[in-house]
């Protein structure tokens, strides 16, 4: 209230009101610096409280972002604008150790706790080196969410020794690569071992597969349901690794793929790391990078809702087209003109979409992804080591080892994977997609 | 140093498809210390109708406790007296113009008193221009005033101006101070009363004997002085695509604020809740949203006490989609408890007036359900205050029979006390 605008109280003395100073409805003194309420146009800006510019409670301290609306996440753990629920970083987390290499591993839907886990390393350079572990515990055991991720880590750690410089000759690498992914498994067993306390009625339990990455060579080794497929940009894919699982046993006696998978006991692993397991030796198979594509490690929370290479394929190739969408949004939410040329989405974006897909289907289980993105510009290394120069893995056998065609394999131990004819970059010479060590 | 706490009280399993989200915030306030503790000296004041009806009796009682009241002002209080009948008049301080209220002291103490003993019961009622002049003097006082508080009395109806004036008064003053408003005798109007308290964050009672009227103006200055934090905002957050279907106090009483959402920003709306003492209110939130896939959880609604535009706690009401049917179809006892004190309060007050316009039957069932409720909750002054105007046949089943002959001061006291509510027992 400034003085020249300042009201003439009504006046009342000695009890009596002084005629003609009462107030009504506004004073009606000019200038009183009470809004007229009959007046509708006017309004007293100090009655109108003032809105808060800053949203409520946006700390951006951690400005975490949501995975749902991409809203950011308040210090109290749901988003500001959409209140989903934030993962922690058990149930969610990424990784992208280069340009080339991405994974995501997350919680899914229905599962309470986040039992898959993966770890992941890789050089700068794409199709040069790459390590990419995934472990799924097994639900209905003690902790399993915990010694997954340090049976991950730990075969992580140990597969990252496995640089072209310290692997000896070309000629000599499977021998050392079959050493190292069976070294990678036994010590993610003793870490999971290291999670059970004893006497332990349900210890813990995990499946483990790997992939490496090395000079375009990819070797991929499992122990339990969890796989790793190689998804070429064109022509077929194919699946790197053989399930230990009831499904896989009954494909193996001839029960057609879908048919088996989809039984009942189909998720029943015939091997799996923990203390009670009777043996961890992974099978390794090997594969020359053929042409551009991705090397996809997964477990069953993806592979379930798509487990044929050509279905999976398409996931990947429909998740590039997700992630670009959402490139495309936040460029407009920046208000930047959209891309004049066509840019390939980072490789963890994709395994994000990829995650985002299963959790659509409906995340029945935990979902892990991890990609590692090859073949676009061969790495120019030693010689390539072809087939049948590679040795030894106890666990191939022999019929199933020299087929570049899918076909049911001799001996019916192995459904040989399916892949287009590939040619070695160097000598351009036609190749096996997949090459399993021999024992 | 204030201390803030809330506890969310809901259910939040819903099923499959299921949008609609209720839950009972508690927050509290303790250490709130007295009123002024912000920095800002408090302002008192005291609004007594001196229209012609309030008689010989009505008025010396007004007079009286209005001297009370001034005698429990604390030194150092800013303050003013207005006299109100068809017009507003300043009684005290005898200023024509400048800051219309003075600091509480001896000599001010003992000028008011003084000015009050003159007091002659002349001319009408309105109430809008009595609530215009109050705003006006707060106003005049800058923002020197922490605390702006008003005690209002009257004895009769708001006659002489439209109820589109008063509306207009009460609206303009909203936000700008707190009003207790009490009624002497039985010609006043419990609803339009009831409407200028509910907005101006106050209360509202029937003082039937005008010899209770100083022991009563006493507790109210007493209870406005002991309210340490000022103006705080209950702030309502809901995500993107959901509704606020109400935002409603349900306890100390039950008070509507839905309408009174103040928008802050796209997602969030504030309810003014005035000042606090050291206690415990609870808001009832209802919250829509759109369904999501069974297993998601999410935010419902983050509901906060705002003090000096900080956020000094905050509730968390959630959902979370289950099939589990033994989740989904629990029943959290608080949020029954409040919908039936709320329930509660309508049956009472629809019953009244369904009374008051003739309606025998439809008095009868809404005030047989209001003893039902109030039985069952165990309202107990919601009760006792029942039994005097319904004869009771059977509570459990709520059926009553209107007694003959009722007391207006038992009619209006039912009224006034109808949005009161208990805590939940246990």
């Amino acid at each position: 209230m400034t003085d020249s605008h300042e009201p003439a109280w009504p006046q009342f003395s000695q009890g009596r009101p002084v005629p003609g100073t009462g107030w009504k409805q506004p004073p009606g003194q000019p200038g009183a610096a009470v809004p007229r309420p009959d007046d509708p146009t006017v309004v007293d800006a100090s009655l109108i409280p003032a809105p808060d510019p800053t949203p409520v409670a946006a700390e951006p301290a951690a400005s975490k972002l949501c995975l749902q609306c991409g809203g950011e996440v308040d210090t109290d753990g749901y988003c500001t604008q959409c209140g989903a629920k934030a993962p922690t970083e058990r149930e969610h987390f990424e990784e992208s150790p280069a340009a080339w290499v991405g994974a995501v591993c997350d919680r899914g839907v229905k599962h309470a706790r986040n039992e898959d886990a993966l770890a992941t390393d890789a050089d700068e350079a794409m199709g040069s080196r790459a390590v990419l572990v995934v472990c799924d515990g097994v639900t209905t055991s003690t902790d399993s969410d915990v010694a997954a991720l340090a049976a991950a880590r730990a075969a992580r750690d140990v597969l990252v020794e496995g640089r072209p410089e310290d692997m000896g000759t070309p000629a000599s690498r499977s021998a050392a690569v079959s050493g190292l992914f069976a070294r990678a498994a036994a010590v993610a067993n003793d870490a999971v071992a290291h999670h059970t306390a004893a006497g332990e009625k349900n210890p813990a339990a995990c499946t483990f597969v790997a992939a490496l990455v090395l000079d375009n060579v990819v070797y991929a080794g499992n122990v339990g349901d969890s796989r790793a497929y190689w998804l070429p940009d064109s022509g077929d894919g194919a699946i790197l690794t053989r399930d230990d699982s009831m499904a896989e046993d009954s494909i193996a006696s001839g029960v057609p793929r879908k048919q088996a998978e989809t039984a009942a006991d189909a998720h029943t692993i015939t091997r799996w790391l923990g203390v009670d397991a009777a043996d961890v030796v992974p099978q390794v198979a090997s594969m020359h990078v053929p042409g551009p594509g991705w090397v996809l490690v997964c477990s069953d929370g993806l592979w379930n809702y798509a487990s044929e290479p050509s279905e999976i394929g398409k996931v990947v190739s429909d998740a590039v087209g997700t992630a670009n969408s959402w490139r495309e949004k936040s460029r407009q939410a920046i208000a930047q003109p959209p891309a004049t040329e066509s840019t390939v989405p980072a490789p963890v974006e994709i395994a994000r979409a990829m995650v985002n897909w299963a959790i659509a289907q409906g995340g029945h289980d935990n979902i892990s992804a991890c990609l590692a993105r090859v073949g676009d510009k061969p790495v120019l290394a030693a010689p390539v080591v072809v087939d049948g120069e590679i040795a030894t893995s106890k666990i191939m056998p022999s019929g199933a080892s020299q087929t570049d065609q899918p076909s049911a394999s001799a001996n019916g131990v192995r459904e040989p994977v399916a892949a287009t004819t590939a040619y070695d970059p160097i000598t351009h010479e036609p190749i096996p997609a997949t090459t399993p060590l021999e024992g | 140093m204030a201390t803030f706490t809330s506890t969310v009280y809901q259910n939040e399993f819903l099923p499959d498809g299921g949008t609609d989200v209720n839950a009972i915030v508690r927050l509290g306030v303790s250490g709130a210390g007295r009123a002024g503790a912000s920095g800002k000296a408090p302002g008192e004041i005291i609004i007594v109708d001196t229209s012609g009806s309030m008689g010989q009796v009505n008025m010396a009682a007004a007079k009286n406790a209005a001297m009370t009241a001034v005698d429990t002002i604390a030194d150092g209080t800013f303050f003013a007296i207005v006299a109100g009948t068809h017009e507003a008049y300043l009684a005290y301080p005898m200023v024509r113009t400048g800051r219309g209220m003075v600091e509480m002291n001896p000599r001010t103490r003992a000028e008011a008193k003084q000015a009050i003993s003159w007091f002659n019961a002349d001319g009408g009622t309105a109430i809008g221009a009595w609530l215009n002049l109050a705003r006006a003097l707060f106003a005049s006082m800058g923002d020197a005033l922490g605390n702006k508080h008003a005690l209002l009395l009257t004895d009769g109806e708001d006659r002489d101006e439209s109820q589109a004036d008063l509306d207009m008064a009460i609206r303009a003053s909203m936000g700008v101070f707190q009003c207790d408003c009490r009624g002497v005798g039985t010609d006043w109007i419990v609803s339009e009363i009831r409407k200028v308290s509910s907005a101006l964050l106050g209360t509202v009672d029937i003082i039937p004997d005008p010899s209770r009227m100083a022991a009563e103006f006493a507790s109210i200055m007493q209870a406005s002085a002991s309210r340490g934090v000022t103006d705080a905002e209950l702030r309502v957050w809901v995500p993107q695509g959901a509704q606020v279907l109400f935002v409603r106090q349900v306890s100390p009483t039950v008070d509507d604020l839905t309408a009174r959402g103040v928008p802050v920003n796209p997602l969030t709306s504030g309810y003014p809740t005035g000042s606090w003492s050291d206690e415990e209110r609870d808001y009832h939130v209802g919250v829509r949203l759109p369904a999501k896939a069974l297993g998601q959880e999410q935010l419902a609604a983050r509901v906060q006490l705002v003090v000096d535009g900080q956020p000094v706690t905050q509730g968390l009401v959630k959902a979370t989609w289950s099939n589990d049917a033994a989740l989904t179809t629990r029943i959290s006892p608080e949020v029954a408890h409040y919908t039936g004190q709320t329930e509660l309060a309508a049956a009472i007050q629809e019953g009244l007036a369904a009374k008051a316009s003739g309606d025998e039957a439809g008095a009868t069932t809404k005030l047989g359900r209001a003893i039902q409720l109030a039985v069952a909750s165990g309202n107990e002054e919601a009760t006792s205050k029942l039994k005097k105007v319904v004869d009771v046949v059977d509570a459990g089943t709520g059926t009553v029979r209107l007694k003959r002959a009722v007391d207006k001061a038992d009619e209006m006291a039912l009224d006034t006390a109808s949005t009161k509510t208990t805590r939940i027992k246990g």
